[in-house]
C-alpha cells in the first residue's frame, strides 16, 4: 500500500544487455531509507510489476539506482525497462522491502552471479563503510558484460572483489570448494545470481559442512535458463537409488504412487503441504500455493502433487 | 510451551463498551476484569482479589479503581492496593497482577505478554477508518463456542459467500466459487484478493447504492494476528477501475478482532464502516443489521462444524481445496508465533 512515484534522472549502459537507472523523487525530496539487500517494486506497466534490488549507497536519500539486464525470453518487464524507460521518465514504485539483509559476522563472504551483483554491490558498499571485513566474488561471462565493472576497480573497497569470467583462463575461475572450505568460522554467506549458481553455491556450502543460518540468498525471478514448460523430466530418488521419468502428462505424486513409493498426500493441488518433499539437486517449478515466497526461492523442497521441474532432472531425498 | 501466540496485542472489546461497570473476561486462559477510571483509562487487572480470591469484577468501579465487593478493598490501575477500609496500613503485597491495555480508534487493545507484567515491544495497532469523515461504523461481538482458528478459515474464504450467505452478501454462487483468488504473503500478514468484475449486486449493497443490474465488485482481505481486515464493496461498471486505490463507489471495510478465550471457545469483537451514496438515505443501521445477520449465518456453520469435530473425536484428516490456501498461510504464521514467544 506505499507507493512512490519517481522520476528517472539517469540511465546508463552498464555492459551488455545491462543498463542501470537512478531514480529520485520529483520534487528532489528524501527517500525512504533501506538497507543493502532491499529491492522495490517496479510497475513497469499497468499490469506489469517487477523486482529490482537497490545497488545504490544505502545511506544516499536522494537517489536510488537499480540494474536490469535484458532477458532473451523476456515476459515484457526487461524489455519493457529497456525500451521504455529513459531520462524523464516517471515510474510508480513501491517502497523498499528487505528479505535479504547483512546480519552481524566476523567476516562475510559475498558471491554474486550476474546481474545478481545489484544487491551484492549495495552489501559490499555498506560493509566497507562500517569497516567490516567482507570479500566479494563476482562472477559473469565475460569483461563485457559484467556491470560495474570499472566502478568496482577504481572502488575504496576494489582490493576486496574478485572477479571470475567463464571466457578467462581456467585459473582465475570460480572455484566455491575452495572459497567456501577456506572460509574463517563464523562467516556468513550472502549469495545471488542465476539459480544454477546459487543452486550450485549452496550445496556446496551444505556439503562443507555450513550451517543454514549463515547462508543467505535472493533469487531472482526469471533468471533460469530453462523455461517452465510442460515437459517430461527425470527425477532421481536419492534413498532408494531408483530413476523414474516424469512425463509431460502425469504428475511427480502420479509417478511415485505407481511406482509403489510411499507418499503422504491429500488435497493434490498445492494447497496442504501434506506431500513436501526436499529435493537435493535440480530448480523444481513451483507450482504449489503453500511454500512461501523465501521457501520456494530456497528449492530445497517441494510439492510433487502439482509442481514440477526446470532443470532435466530433480534428485529427491526419498 | 503456550498454547496461544504471546507477546502479541489482542482486541479486548470495544471502548463503548467501558462505562460505569467493571467487565470480566478471559483471554488466552487468563482471567481479567476491564474498567475505566475517573479521569477516563482503562485498565485491566487479574480478575481475583489477593485477600480472599473473589472475582474483582464482583465489584464496583470509582474514580480510583475497582473496589472488591466483598471487604471494599481498592485497586488501582497498576494492580496496587490502595486502600483497605477500616484500617491504615495497605499491605505492600497487596497487589494483583495488571495487564497492559490501551484505548484506540475505539478499539480496546490488550498486550499479552510471555512474561508477567512485561510492556509492550510496539505499538497498538492502528485502525484510522473509526475516525474517518467518509465512513460511519457499529460494532458488535460474540461469544463463540468454538476455538479461534475455525474463524481465521472463515474470514480467509470467501468462496463460502454463494452457500452460506445467499440471503445478504451471497450473490452468485458460481461466480464466488470461481473467481480469481490472489494470496500473497509479506511476513505475519496474510492478503487475500478476489476481483469479481460484472457481479450481481447482492442485497446489502443495494440497499445503499443504486446499482442497475451489474457492479465491478472486490473482496480484500488482510490477516494479522492481532486482527482481520476485510474490505469489500463494489463500483458501477464503466466508471472507476475496480483496483485504483481512490475508486468511488460503496465500501464496507469490516474489522475482525479474534480473541482466544480457551482451546475451545474465543470472543469475536467486529466493527463495520461503510459509506453511502450521497443521494441514498441514511444507511449504517441497516448495514450493521444485515452484517450482523451475516455473521450469525457464519456463526451457525462454524459452531456446528466445531460441534460435529467434537462428536467424531480425534484428529480429522481435513482435505484441503483451493478457497484453503489463506488460511493455510494463517494457520503456519500462528504456529511460528506460538514457537516465537
Amino acid at each position: 500500500m506505499d507507493e512512490l512515484e519517481l522520476i528517472v534522472s539517469r540511465r546508463r549502459e552498464e555492459a551488455q544487455g545491462i543498463c542501470s537507472f537512478e531514480l529520485a523523487r520529483p520534487d528532489g525530496g528524501e527517500l525512504p531509507p533501506f538497507t543493502a539487500g532491499a529491492h522495490i517494486d517496479v510497475y513497469v506497466q499497468p499490469g506489469l510489476v517487477r523486482q529490482y534490488s537497490l545497488c545504490g549507497e544505502p545511506g544516499d536519500r536522494r537517489r536510488w539506482r537499480i540494474a536490469v539486464l535484458r532477458e532473451p525470453a523476456s515476459r515484457g518487464g526487461s524489455a519493457g525497462m529497456h525500451d521504455e524507460v529513459k531520462p524523464g521518465t516517471t515510474l510508480r514504485v513501491s517502497a523498499p522491502r528487505n528479505h535479504f539483509a547483512l546480519v552481524p559476522a566476523p567476516h562475510s563472504l559475498l558471491l554474486a552471479g550476474g546481474i545478481g551483483v545489484t544487491p551484492i554491490l549495495a552489501m559490499a558498499k555498506t560493509l566497507h563503510r562500517e569497516g567490516s571485513s567482507f570479500e566479494m566474488h563476482y562472477c559473469t561471462r565475460s569483461p563485457g558484460r559484467t556491470a560495474f565493472l570499472d566502478e568496482l576497480r577504481a572502488a575504496a573497497f576494489g582490493q576486496r572483489a574478485r572477479f571470475h569470467f567463464d571466457d578467462g583462463q581456467p585459473a582465475q575461475k570460480f572455484d566455491a570448494d575452495s572459497v567456501l572450505s577456506g572460509a574463517q568460522p563464523g562467516t556468513h554467506l550472502y549469495v545471488c545470481g542465476p539459480s544454477g549458481f546459487m543452486d550450485h553455491v549452496l550445496r556446496t556450502a551444505r556439503r562443507l559442512g555450513w550451517a543454514e543460518e549463515r547462508l543467505h540468498r535472493e533469487y531472482f525471478a526469471g533468471s533460469v535458463a530453462s523455461s517452465p514448460v510442460d515437459a517430461g523430466f527425470d527425477i532421481q530418488l536419492a534413498r532408494s537409488k531408483r530413476t523414474l521419468q516424469i512425463p509431460a502428462d502425469k504428475s511427480v505424486l502420479q509417478v511415485l504412487l505407481d511406482g509403489g513409493i510411499d507418499v503422504a498426500f491429500s488435497c493434490e493441488s498445492g494447497v496442504c503441504g501434506s506431500c513436501l518433499t526436499p529435493v537435493l539437486e535440480g530448480t523444481p517449478d513451483h507450482r504449489d500455493s503453500y511454500l512461501t515466497d523465501a521457501e520456494r526461492a530456497a528449492n530445497d523442497q517441494f510439492t510433487p502433487c502439482c509442481s514440477r521441474s526446470k532443470t532435466p532432472v530433480l534428485v529427491l531425498d526419498l | 510451551m503456550s498454547l496461544f501466540p504471546l507477546n502479541q496485542w489482542y482486541v479486548a472489546g470495544f471502548s463503548s463498551e467501558l462505562t460505569d461497570k467493571p467487565i470480566a473476561r478471559t483471554f488466552l486462559k487468563q482471567k481479567m476484569v476491564l474498567f475505566r477510571t475517573g479521569d477516563g483509562r482503562v485498565a485491566a487487572l487479574e480478575d481475583r482479589c489477593c485477600h480472599r480470591s473473589l472475582p474483582l469484577s464482583c465489584g464496583t468501579v470509582e474514580a480510583g479503581g475497582v473496589r472488591c465487593g466483598y471487604h471494599g478493598m481498592l485497586y488501582a490501575p497498576s494492580g496496587q492496593c490502595i486502600e483497605v477500609p477500616g484500617q491504615d496500613r495497605v499491605p505492600t503485597k497487596a497487589c494483583v497482577k495488571a495487564y497492559h491495555i490501551v484505548e484506540k480508534n475505539h478499539i480496546l487493545w490488550i498486550w499479552m505478554p510471555q512474561e508477567q507484567g512485561a510492556a509492550p515491544t510496539r505499538e497498538a495497532p492502528d485502525y484510522p477508518w473509526h475516525d474517518d469523515a467518509r465512513f460511519k461504523f457499529g460494532t458488535g461481538k460474540y461469544h463463540y463456542q468454538a476455538p479461534w482458528q475455525l474463524i481465521h478459515d472463515n474470514l480467509l474464504d470467501l468462496s463460502h459467500l454463494g452457500y452460506v450467505h445467499l440471503k445478504t452478501i451471497g450473490g452468485n454462487a458460481r461466480l464466488h466459487m470461481t473467481a480469481d483468488m490472489q494470496v500473497t504473503q509479506d511476513g505475519d500478514k496474510v492478503r487475500v484478493v478476489r476481483l469479481m468484475p460484472g457481479s450481481t449486486p447482492p442485497p446489502t449493497y443495494k440497499a445503499a447504492w443504486p446499482f442497475g443490474d451489474t457492479c465491478d465488485r472486490w473482496q480484500e482481505i488482510e490477516f494479522e494476528l492481532s486482527h482481520l481486515k476485510i474490505w469489500t464493496g463494489a463500483v458501477e461498471p464503466g466508471t472507476d477501475a475496480i483496483d485504483d486505490p481512490n475508486r468511488g463507489g460503496f465500501h464496507m471495510r469490516g474489522f475482525h478482532g479474534i480473541t482466544p478465550e480457551t482451546e475451545e471457545t474465543c470472543h469475536y469483537f467486529w466493527s463495520m464502516a461503510s459509506t453511502r451514496h450521497p443521494d441514498m438515505p441514511e444507511n449504517i443501521d441497516e448495514v450493521i443489521r444485515q452484517t450482523a445477520f451475516t455473521f450469525d449465518e457464519d456463526r451457525a456453520v462454524i459452531e456446528a462444524q466445531y460441534r460435529n469435530m467434537k462428536d467424531f473425536g480425534g484428529k480429522p484428516e481435513w482435505v484441503d481445496i483451493h478457497v484453503d490456501v489463506g488460511g493455510n498461510r494463517a494457520r503456519r504464521i500462528v504456529q511460528r508465533l506460538v514457537a516465537a514467544a
